[in-house]
C-alpha cells in the first residue's frame, strides 16, 4: 500500500514535468508541439469570434492582384505602406553620404505581383534619386534549372550568384571612391539579425543541406568588422534573394564579391521573408553602424503583397506589433 | 543391406574427411551443435559427399528435415532400397 | 503513413482502443486490423492497395491449388508462375526503367542509335518487402515445411499488417500467421515493453539519425570542395545514420505490434559488435539475411554441391548480387551486394584458416582487431550504398584518396558523441533484444529515463523537417 503510493506520486511527479514541457513547448511558435496544438484548436474551435493573430494562414499573393475593388483597396494600402517606408530608408541612407543601388531581381518577372511591382518601384526609385538596376535581362534568357535549384526550390544557386555578382561589380568598380561620412561613437555589438557566432549546417527541409557561417555581429560573412574602418565597405540589405539560402558563404553573392575584392569588406545582412518595413527599422537600429559606403538595397513585387498581415506576422522582425488594418480584415474575411 | 552401424561408420570416415577437423565419432543421437565445425557449409559438402558414396541424388527438402546423424541414417537405408 | 508523422499518432491510438475493445472476438479484431491496414498503406496512395490485395490474393490461392496436388510437376508449374507473377510486378515497377535504359546506354556504346524516354512509373511503397513475404510463404509450402493457409482472410491481414507492412521485419507466415489465428493476450508488461521499444526506434530515428543526416546530406552534395577527414567522418556517420534509420524503424515496428499483441521477427541484433561480416549479417537486417540465406543462398548452393568450395563463394556472390538488386534499381546496390557477396564468400572459404589466426593472438585483441576491420569494411560498402551513382562514389573515392589532409573537419564532428553514446549504452545492453530494455530496472529510474527521452524527441528540431525512413525506398 505505502509503496504503491510512492510509485503513484513518483507517476504524477514525472507526468509533472512532462505536461510542464509540453506546456513550454505549445508556446514556442516554432515548435511541432505547438503546430499541433494550433491545427487541432482550429479544427475544433472555427466559430470563436475572439481574434488571436496566429490563426491566420497565409494567403495566397495572387488575391491581391485579383480583379475586384477589395483586393485593389488593399493593395493601394499596401503600396503607400511600401512608399513611406522607401522613401524614410532612402532619405536615412543618403543622409549618410553612402552611394545607394536599387537591384531589381525576380526569376518570375511576367506575374502580375512583379509587374506591378516593377512599375511602382522603379517610379519610386525615379522620384528619390535613386539608381534601379534591373537583373531581369541578365537572367531571364536562362534556364531555370540552370541558375536556380528547381525544381526544388527557386533560389539562385551558384551559377546564379555568379551571374548576379558579376553585374553587381560593374557597380562596385564603378564607386570604388564613393565613401560614407558618417561615423559614430557608441555603436551595437551585434549589426545583423540572424543569430551570431553560427557554424551550422541545415538543409531547410528541402534536403538542399548547406554550411551557415555568421559572425559575432549576426552578419552573414565569415569575420567581425573592426572600427575605425580601413576599407571601403558594401552592404548588402535585402530578403531571400541577397541571403542566398542552400548555398555556403563563399558560394552566395557577398562570398562570390568579397573574392573579387578582398581589398573592400563586403557584408551580408539581408535576411529570408523580410520587407521594406524590416530594411528601416534594422537600418535604423543596427545596420547604419557598419558604416557602409556602398549599399545594395534587393526588393520586388513580393515585397509590397508580403507587407500584407499574413505575412508579416510569420516573418517581420517587428512581428509582435503587427496589427491587421480594416481593409486588410475585410479582404481576409472573403477568403477564408 | 547395410545395418545401421555400418553407416555410421562410414559416415564417420566421411565427416572427418570433409570437416577435417581431427577425428569425429558419431552416433544416431549426435547433432550440429555436438560436432566442431559441423555448419551449414560443410553440411552441403557432406551430403554431396554422401550422395557420392551411395549413388543416389537428396532433394533439399529432405536434407533440411534431418535433425541428427540417426535421421540421415535412416534416409540413407531409406533411399538405397 | 509514417510512424512519425502527426497522422500516427491519431491513428495508431484509435486503432489500438478499438482493437482491444474487440478483445472478445477474434475474428473482428483480424477485421480491423485488416482495415486498418490497408488505410495506412492507402493514405499515402489509395490506389495501390489494389495492387496489395491482388498480390497477396494471388499468392494465397496459388498456395492453395500447389497444396492441394500431388504431382510434382503441377506443384512446380504453381511455383513458376508465382514467381513469375511477383516478380514480374517487381520488376515492372522498380525495375523497368532502369534495365530498359542500361540496355540503351550498352546499345550506345556499341555504336546504336537508340532513343527512350523513361516511363512514368511510380514505385508502390513496400513493394520488396510484400513480395519477398509472399514468395517465402509459397517455397515454404512448396518444400512441404507446413501446409498452406485455408483462412483467406487471417492470410491477407497477416500480409498487410501495418507495422511491418512498410519496411519490414520481412516476416514469415509460419511466425506470423498462427498469431492471427490465436487469441492475443492483453498485458500491461507487454504494453510497457512495446512502449519502450517504439520510444526507443523513435530517439533513435528522430534524435540521431535525422541529427547526422544533416550533415552526411551536406558531404555527400558538396564532396568535391571537401578534405578527406571530413568525408570519412561523413561516411562513417552514415554508417551509423543507417543504422538508426533502419533499426529505429524496426523497434517501432515491433514495438507497435506488441502493443496489439503480435510479436514480429527481430531485426538487428548489436551488428556493429561483430568479428566477421558473416555475423555483421547476421545481425544485420536479420529478416532479409534470413530469408536470403533460405531462399536464395541454400538452394543455390545446393544446386551447385557437384561445383565444391567454387560453388558455395558462387551461391554467395549470386545470392548477395540479388539481395543487393532488392535494394534499388541502381548499379551502386548491385556493387554493394557483390562486395558483400565476394565478402562473405571469402569468410566461407577461409573459415579455418581464420581460427588459426586466432588461436595465435590474444583473443580479446584478435575480437576488437577484426570488429574494427570489419567495421571499416561496412564502412566503406555504406559510402557505395549511400552514393546517388557509381561516379559520385567513384568522385567520392578519389577525393578521399588525392584530396590534401586538413586535420579540421568541415562537418559537426560533435555529433560523433552520439554514435560513442549509442554504442556504450548498446555494449552495456547487449544481452536485451533491444537496447532500451529496461523494465526490470527500479520503476522512478526507468520512468525518468522515458520522460527524459520523450522530452529529448520533441526538443528536437529534426521533428519539423521530417525525413522518411531511408528504407521506404526500397
Amino acid at each position: 500500500m505505502n509503496k504503491n503510493a510512492v510509485k503513484i506520486l513518483t507517476a504524477v511527479l514525472i507526468l509533472g514535468v512532462l505536461g510542464y514541457f509540453f506546456y513550454e513547448k505549445s508556446k514556442d511558435k516554432d515548435s511541432v508541439v505547438s503546430s499541433a496544438v494550433s491545427s487541432g484548436e482550429k479544427a475544433g474551435d472555427s466559430t470563436s469570434s475572439g481574434i488571436n493573430l496566429s490563426d491566420y494562414d497565409k494567403i495566397p499573393r495572387e488575391e491581391l492582384y485579383a480583379d475586384n475593388d477589395l483586393a485593389k483597396k488593399t493593395l493601394d494600402e499596401l503600396k503607400q505602406r511600401y512608399k513611406t517606408d522607401f522613401e524614410q530608408l532612402v532619405k536615412e541612407m543618403k543622409a549618410t553620404g553612402a552611394k545607394l543601388v536599387f537591384c531589381w531581381i525576380t526569376t518570375e518577372p511576367t506575374i502580375p505581383m512583379q509587374r506591378v511591382g516593377k512599375e511602382f518601384i522603379s517610379n519610386l526609385c525615379k522620384t528619390n534619386g535613386v539608381d534601379f538596376i534591373d537583373f531581369v535581362p541578365l537572367i531571364s534568357n536562362k534556364k531555370p534549372e540552370e541558375i536556380t535549384f528547381m525544381p526544388v526550390d527557386g533560389h539562385f544557386n551558384e551559377n546564379g550568384a555568379r551571374i548576379l555578382t558579376n553585374e553587381m561589380a560593374k557597380y562596385v568598380k564603378k564607386y570604388d571612391n564613393v565613401k560614407t561620412t558618417a561615423t559614430y561613437t557608441e555603436r551595437p555589438k551585434v549589426f545583423g539579425d540572424q543569430d551570431p557566432n553560427q557554424n551550422t549546417i541545415t538543409d531547410g527541409g528541402k534536403n538542399l543541406p548547406y554550411k551557415l557561417v555568421t559572425n559575432s555581429q549576426g552578419l552573414r560573412m565569415d569575420y567581425d568588422l573592426t572600427f575605425p574602418k580601413t576599407k571601403q565597405r558594401i552592404l548588402y540589405i535585402g530578403d531571400s534573394a541577397l541571403f542566398f539560402p542552400f548555398l555556403d558563404n563563399n558560394k552566395t553573392g557577398s562570398g562570390q564579391l568579397q573574392a573579387m575584392f578582398p581589398n573592400k569588406e563586403v557584408i551580408n545582412a539581408a535576411k529570408i521573408g523580410y520587407s521594406v518595413d524590416d530594411y528601416l527599422s534594422l537600418w535604423n537600429d543596427k545596420l547604419k553602424y557598419t558604416e557602409p559606403d556602398i549599399i545594395f538595397l534587393q526588393s520586388s513585387g513580393d515585397d509590397i503583397a508580403d507587407l500584407y498581415f499574413t505575412h508579416r506576422i510569420k516573418y517581420s522582425r517587428k512581428a509582435d506589433e503587427i496589427k491587421p488594418t480594416e481593409t486588410e480584415l475585410s479582404l481576409y474575411k472573403t477568403l477564408k | 543391406m547395410k545395418t545401421q552401424l555400418q553407416i555410421i561408420e562410414e559416415l564417420n570416415e566421411i565427416f572427418t574427411e570433409v570437416i577435417d577437423e581431427g577425428e569425429v565419432s558419431l552416433t544416431p543421437e549426435t547433432t550440429a551443435n555436438d560436432v566442431d565445425g559441423w555448419d551449414s557449409l560443410n553440411h552441403i559438402q557432406i551430403i554431396y559427399a554422401v550422395e557420392k558414396k551411395y549413388g543416389f541424388k537428396f532433394t533439399l527438402p529432405e536434407i533440411q528435415n534431418l535433425k541428427n546423424i540417426g535421421d540421415l541414417v535412416n534416409l540413407i537405408i531409406e533411399k538405397s532400397r | 503513413m509514417l510512424f512519425s508523422s502527426f497522422s500516427f499518432f491519431i491513428f495508431f491510438p484509435i486503432v489500438f482502443i478499438l482493437y482491444w475493445a474487440l478483445k472478445a472476438n477474434r475474428k473482428w479484431q483480424n477485421m480491423l486490423l485488416l482495415v486498418s491496414s490497408y488505410v495506412f498503406y492507402g493514405w499515402w496512395d489509395w490506389r495501390f492497395c489494389f495492387l496489395l490485395l491482388f498480390s497477396s490474393t494471388f499468392g494465397f490461392f496459388v498456395t492453395k491449388l500447389l497444396s492441394e496436388t500431388d504431382s510434382d510437376k503441377k506443384r512446380r508449374l504453381y511455383m513458376n508462375l508465382s514467381i513469375v507473377v511477383h516478380i514480374g510486378i517487381l520488376c515492372y515497377y522498380k525495375y523497368f526503367n532502369f534495365f530498359i535504359s542500361s540496355f540503351t546506354d550498352f546499345a550506345k556504346n556499341l555504336g546504336f542509335n537508340v532513343d527512350y524516354t523513361p516511363l512514368q512509373i511510380a514505385l508502390p511503397l513496400a513493394i520488396s518487402f510484400f513480395t519477398f513475404h509472399i514468395l517465402g510463404y509459397t517455397y515454404d509450402v512448396y518444400q512441404r515445411k507446413y501446409p498452406a493457409s485455408n483462412n483467406y482472410f487471417e492470410f491477407i491481414a497477416h500480409i498487410a499488417f501495418f507495422p511491418q507492412l512498410v519496411a519490414g521485419p520481412i516476416e514469415r507466415a509460419n511466425h506470423l500467421l498462427p498469431q492471427f489465428a490465436n487469441k492475443r493476450q492483453f498485458s500491461w508488461i507487454k504494453m510497457e515493453d512495446g512502449l519502450m521499444q517504439m520510444l526507443w526506434g523513435f530517439f533513435k530515428k528522430i534524435v540521431i539519425a535525422d541529427t547526422l543526416a544533416t550533415q552526411v546530406n551536406y558531404a555527400f552534395a558538396h564532396y568535391q570542395d571537401l578534405h578527406p577527414i571530413t568525408l570519412i567522418i561523413a561516411v562513417i556517420m552514415f554508417t551509423f545514420q543507417m543504422y538508426c534509420d533502419f533499426s529505429g524503424y524496426s523497434d517501432i515496428a515491433l514495438g507497435c505490434a506488441r502493443l496489439l499483441g503480435f510479436e514480429l521477427l527481430q531485426n538487428f541484433n548489436y551488428p556493429f559488435f561483430s568479428t566477421s561480416v558473416s555475423e555483421f549479417w547476421r545481425k544485420w537486417h536479420m529478416s532479409l539475411s534470413n530469408w536470403i540465406q533460405d531462399y536464395l543462398f541454400t538452394p543455390i548452393s545446393f544446386n551447385k554441391r557437384a561445383w565444391g568450395k567454387f560453388g558455395i563463394f558462387y551461391a554467395a556472390l549470386v545470392s548477395f548480387t540479388i539481395s543487393g538488386l532488392w535494394h534499388g534499381a541502381n548499379w551502386t546496390f548491385i556493387i554493394w551486394g557483390a562486395v558483400h557477396g565476394i565478402a562473405i564468400g571469402y569468410e566461407l572459404l577461409t573459415k579455418k584458416k581464420r581460427k588459426g589466426w586466432a588461436k595465435k593472438y590474444n583473443p580479446i585483441a584478435y575480437s576488437i582487431g577484426s570488429g574494427i576491420l570489419v567495421f571499416i569494411f561496412w564502412s566503406f560498402t555504406q559510402l557505395i550504398f549511400r552514393a546517388t551513382s557509381v561516379d559520385h562514389f567513384y568522385g567520392i573515392l578519389k577525393q578521399i584518396v588525392t584530396a590534401k589532409w586538413v586535420f579540421q573537419p568541415e562537418v559537426n564532428s560533435v555529433y560523433l558523441l552520439y554514435i560513442v553514446g549509442l554504442l556504450l549504452f548498446e555494449w552495456f545492453q547487449r544481452s536485451k533484444p533491444y537496447a532500451l530494455q529496461i523494465i526490470n530496472w527500479p520503476y522512478y529510474i526507468k520512468w525518468a529515463i522515458c520522460a527524459l527521452i520523450i522530452i529529448t524527441i520533441f526538443s528536437s528540431k529534426n521533428l519539423n523537417n521530417q525525413t522518411e525512413f531511408l528504407y521506404f525506398q526500397f
